[in-house]
């Protein structure tokens, strides 16, 4: 009888062991050392066809407390018809087999995102491989060129400096997209995307890398010169920032070229325009992403006399609309939190808060008002999701494909209602209260 | 007879519990918007109200069949013709359901987990877990239940909460999402998920007196249509109308559409283990009850061939479908005639059974009155 039962139980442990085994893959000869973990790609279109820009992660040396190295950047490129072309042929050159697992950005040259996304972002959203949560921007220019530019060498993790570039938060600009959220926002009719647009900081000559970028392009062989004497200056710019670093032994924050500071604006997956200064800053508010960051409001559109304010949206925007005989009327309501006032030219405000929250609270809806204005009449594109507020406004999906959201949203009007309640905790600078009391 | 397997309302709640909800963690979540669109949560209603009907009914012709299975009240009522023909339905229905939701499984898996892994391996490894559970029998089959399935309830509703902080409200419009003729319509597709709520029928001579399995009813009732409502309403919250008819695997792969925490994220991967163990616990008690089912048609004493002839079997069915289209296409069929076997026919049954014994009843009381 003992003798039946151990055989039982080692039959029971044999089986339990093999299916370990067999369900963790040790089965497989594919071990972490074959693979290559690309951390972002860059897709680019040449004519017509694919530049596939593939950046791979390098864990640094001394990344632990140590000084780096090394910089922790490969960036491989490869054209192809198709982008499948592209991964395909990027394989086949590798040694490692490629592992999209780790991947965290997907960057769009502005002439790819032009001629539209979507099925690129269906196919990864249903891919195997890719984790659709995935971030997604549009570079100005080139796209493999913001991958060359990115100097990872601080963080330990390299696809870490994704998410803490993109997804940081205190930000009053960033609207972070993953291929997720832009299938869900367009299978579902959810509104138009708008999504990060990359330019590049100005070189010394003060020009924007972008336009020299885009007058590369346009102009013939003269321009390579301007584009070569950029490249060195770059190189300069990065071998004395690296020594700056290495010099002070303190490493805070990755230095890169590029930055974010537009939002491109997408209707039906094709990219149309791009939200820049105040428009983005209204998109922030009226979207309830606006978080613990400021804006400088001008005195009555005199902009020599500003005060900066430090504010966040307090409770998400309010946002209704109401269908009436066929004209969608969206009203608005927005709460924002002001925690800190300053001004230098306009200290009149500080002393009296009430007036400057009348102020805030003017310049708020005009923005905002701005940008509402130019959705319906410059870009004719719900991108700020309105479409999902009137879905209440009807009783089912065959009403709601009648009225046709997209169609009558020119039509739209709307009331915007801004409330500002400022929050000082003796934060109120006024620089020459003191020089006035004596 | 006096049974050595004895077990009490929690555990029998949970072996019916983690047979109905599993389905919902992982495909089942995507029928309630399919049907009505983004008032899918109207659908979780009406079949709970339909569910709590079935529910209350057969609890109420329970009474006169003590604590007898469905098998036994079928042989006592219709002879062996009624036996047979229940006996080879129900095991046929088994087969069939846990084979087409075998496969969702193990997809699912290797969706989220294990990508490079092939699908048929899984299906075969899952089968072996669940045939040496199952030749354990349902003794060891009804505690691991209850070790786990509590466990892997918690995680869904942990994961049902942060999927509900970042879902929209607005999601749920238009209110009628599709037309609410479509719930009353197709409401029964839906109300195929509450099959294997028959088990409860078969596992009845296993509880100990009649108020326990009076208990498991009403608990499994409330568990069920609770999960069935909350966990309806937070997909439709969470991941609007018609992205969510798509998503193959709801629990495994939702949480990653979404941008979590860290923690979270963390947790979720914590979770799949649970599911994974729950997924051979189901395949498990489905190849149990065929194989009691036809060792009570045959008076079999000894089970565990049967249980691997059952795994066998089991193992067969899932290599029929060629792909996932007509594996989709056998679930779809399966959607439309499950509801009739696992809520209608037990209370055919019992009711048969009733009149059957009131008729004996009536006669006993008029021969005894003749004699008089």
């Amino acid at each position: 009888m003992k003798r039946k039962r151990s055989v039982k139980w080692s039959i029971v442990c044999l089986s339990v062991l093999v299916t370990a085994f067999c369900l963790s893959g040790c089965y497989s000869v594919e071990e972490v050392d074959t693979k290559a973990y690309p951390i972002a790609i860059a897709i680019d279109k040449i004519g017509e066809k694919i530049e596939l820009g593939v950046q791979f992660g390098k864990v640094i040396k001394g990344a632990e407390g140590g000084t780096p190295t090394e910089e922790g950047n490969i960036v491989i490129k490869y054209e192809g018809l198709s982008i499948y072309d592209a991964f395909e042929k990027l394989n086949n050159r590798t040694s490692k087999q490629l592992s999209y697992a780790q991947l965290k950005a997907i960057i769009l040259s502005e002439e790819f995102a032009r001629e539209g996304i979507l099925p690129l972002i269906y196919s990864l959203v249903n891919s195997y491989n890719v984790y659709p949560n995935l971030y997604v921007m549009v570079s100005a220019g080139s796209a493999v060129r913001y991958l060359d530019e990115q100097k990872i060498w601080l963080e330990t993790t390299p696809s870490k400096f994704y998410e803490l570039f993109y997804d940081k938060a205190y930000r009053s600009f960033l609207n972070v997209m993953t291929i997720s959220e832009i299938a869900f926002s367009q299978i579902s009719s959810q509104g138009e995307i708008v999504i990060p647009y990359i330019t590049y900081v100005q070189n010394e000559k003060g020009n924007n890398d972008s336009q020299d970028k885009k007058e590369e392009s346009e102009g013939g062989n003269g321009e390579k010169d301007s584009g070569g004497e950029q490249a060195e200056n770059n190189i300069k710019l990065d071998s004395e920032t690296k020594k700056e670093f290495n010099d002070n032994q303190v490493l805070s924050v990755t230095p890169s070229k590029s930055e974010i500071t537009r939002l491109a604006v997408f209707k039906d997956g094709k990219m149309l325009d791009y939200l820049e200064g105040e428009e983005i800053e209204a998109y922030g508010l009226i979207k309830g992403h606006y978080f613990k960051a400021n804006i400088s409001v001008p005195v009555e559109e005199d902009f020599s006399r500003l005060i900066n304010i430090y504010i966040q949206n307090k409770v998400k925007p309010i946002k209704k609309v109401k269908i009436v005989d066929g004209v969608p009327h969206i009203f608005i309501d927005i709460n924002v939190e002001v925690t800190k006032i300053s001004s230098v030219s306009a200290p009149e405000y500080l002393r009296d808060i009430p007036k400057a929250e009348e102020l805030i609270e003017r310049y708020i809806k005009k923005i905002c008002m701005e940008l509402v204005t130019n959705t319906k009449y410059v870009y004719n594109s719900d991108i700020l999701g309105f479409g999902e507020y009137a879905k209440s406004d009807f009783k089912t999906y065959k009403e709601l494909e009648e009225f046709d959201w997209k169609k009558n949203y020119k039509n739209a009007e709307f009331e915007i209602n801004v409330k500002a309640e400022t929050f000082t905790n003796y934060l109120v600078l006024d620089p020459n209260y003191e020089v006035q009391e004596h | 007879m006096k049974r050595s397997t004895v077990f009490g309302h929690w555990e029998g709640t949970f072996i019916i519990v983690n047979s109905i909800l599993l389905k919902y963690a992982f495909f089942f979540l995507n029928t309630f918007p399919g049907i009505a669109g983004s008032a899918g949560w109207m659908v979780a209603v009406y079949i709970c109200i339909v569910f709590l009907v079935a529910v209350l009914i057969i609890q109420k012709l329970y009474q006169y069949a003590g604590q007898a299975d469905l098998m036994d009240i079928a042989h006592a009522t219709f002879g062996n013709a009624g036996k047979y023909i229940l006996g080879f339905g129900l095991i046929l229905c088994f087969l069939f359901n846990s084979g087409t939701n075998l496969i969702y499984f193990a997809e699912s898996f290797k969706n989220s987990l294990l990508t490079d892994s092939s699908t048929k391996m899984m299906i075969i490894f899952l089968i072996l877990v669940a045939f040496f559970l199952a030749m354990k029998g349902l003794d060891s089959i009804a505690r691991v239940h209850a070790f786990f399935v509590p466990i892997s309830l918690i995680a869904t509703g942990i994961i049902a909460f942060f999927l509900m902080t970042e879902g929209s409200i607005q999601n749920i419009f238009p209110i009628f999402g599709t037309g609410l003729p479509n719930v009353f319509k197709l409401g029964h597709f839906a109300l195929s998920g509450f099959f294997e709520f028959i088990l409860i029928t078969l596992i009845t001579p296993y509880m100990k007196t009649y108020s326990e399995f009076s208990k498991t009813l009403k608990l499994t009732y409330v568990f069920v249509s609770a999960a069935t409502l909350i966990l309806s309403l937070v997909y439709i919250i969470a991941v609007p109308y018609p992205a969510n008819t798509n998503i193959l695997s709801v629990i495994m792969m939702t949480p990653d559409y979404m941008t979590f925490h860290h923690i979270p994220q963390e947790l979720f991967t914590v979770f799949s283990i649970f599911y994974c163990i729950c997924t051979a616990l189901y395949i498990s008690i489905h190849i149990y009850v065929c194989t009691l089912i036809f060792s009570k048609m045959f008076y079999i004493n000894k089970t565990t061939p049967l249980t691997i002839c059952f795994s066998v079997v089991l193992l067969g069915i899932t290599q029929i479908p060629v792909d996932m289209n007509m594996n989709k296409d056998m679930y779809e069929i399966g959607l439309s005639f499950l509801w009739v076997v696992g809520l209608i026919v037990p209370i055919i049954v019992l009711a048969c059974n009733n009149i059957k014994i009131k008729r004996l009843q009536k006669e006993d009381k008029h021969e005894k009155k003749e004699k008089r």
